[in-house]
């Protein structure tokens, strides 16, 4: 009777342990599945960041010639001349993306720094926000694939 | 049975795993200024002959300039970066003058490519 009650509670054990390793695996499924499928990204295009929109401490209205510009920023996006006057177009794109699991999402702004130039020396600078964009996505298929 | 694991753990790996490079552009930034490219002796002629037509050229404040530009993206596994770099060259009567290379762009992705900005897609520098 006593050998017949060790058994039942060393079988009990076992599955005890057994139970125990099934749902850490389960666990290490979910924690591993959640890891794997999310994701983040950022990136950015353009020769000065200007997504603080204050326009670069050393563009001053008056003194900053087109030579500082080239020098301090670099060749612009866009350049025209017209008799006297030039302008200048420096563009700036932020954007970031996450995914986790079935959910998307992005956001992006986008600046512009406007230059212009009288005789070679800077007149005017500003900052425009050009656009931004958020985008959120839950995958369509998945939500069907749920529901049924 | 301690086969079996590794040998799913592998599986599990290579499915997950990947990895991309692409490149757009006529000069390859991470060469730094084409070797053939001197300063006060490569005409234009021989640059457009060596690299092609350039994806800008203009007159900025009185100097002719031409612009070639270089953008790659790179993903292995886990993690991807993208670079945006152009070649600016400035010449004076048809002569190259200045060269530099400067930077457009960059990003990086973990577990996701910087997709918007690789070669090809959407957005680039110009």
């Amino acid at each position: 009777m006593l050998l017949q009650l060790q058994t039942i509670q060393e079988q009990e054990e076992v599955r005890d342990k057994s139970m125990f390793k099934s749902v850490l695996f389960l666990w290490l499924i979910c924690i591993f599945i959640v890891v794997f499928s999310s994701g983040c990204a950022k990136s950015s295009t353009g020769k000065v960041d200007l997504s603080s929109r204050t326009v670069p401490g050393f563009l001053r209205s008056g003194t900053t010639t087109i030579e500082d510009v080239l020098e301090n920023i670099g060749e612009p996006f866009g350049y025209r001349e017209q008799g006297n006057r030039s302008a200048m177009i420096y563009l700036s794109f932020q954007e970031d993306y996450f995914n986790l699991l079935f959910t998307q999402i992005r956001m992006e702004e986008s600046h512009r720094l406007d230059l212009v130039f009288n005789k070679d020396i800077l007149e005017k600078a500003e900052i425009k926000k050009e656009g931004w964009g958020f985008g959120a996505n839950i995958d369509p298929q998945l939500i069907q694939l749920l529901a049924q | 049975m301690r086969n079996i694991k590794i040998i799913t753990a592998v599986a599990i790996i290579l499915m997950l795993s990947s990895c991309s490079i692409s490149t757009f552009g006529k000069f390859q930034a991470d060469e730094g200024v084409p070797p053939f490219i001197q300063v006060g002796k490569t005409t234009r002629t021989e640059v457009l002959e060596t690299l092609g037509e350039p994806l800008v050229h203009r007159i900025v404040a009185g100097r002719e300039t031409l612009i070639y530009n270089h953008e790659r993206g790179d993903y292995f596994f886990l993690y991807g970066t993208y670079e945006g770099n152009e070649l600016v060259l400035r010449l004076k009567n048809q002569i190259v003058i200045e060269t530099k290379i400067e930077k457009t762009g960059s990003g990086w992705g973990f577990f996701a490519p910087a997709t918007s900005n690789n070669p090809g897609t959407r957005r680039s520098a110009r």
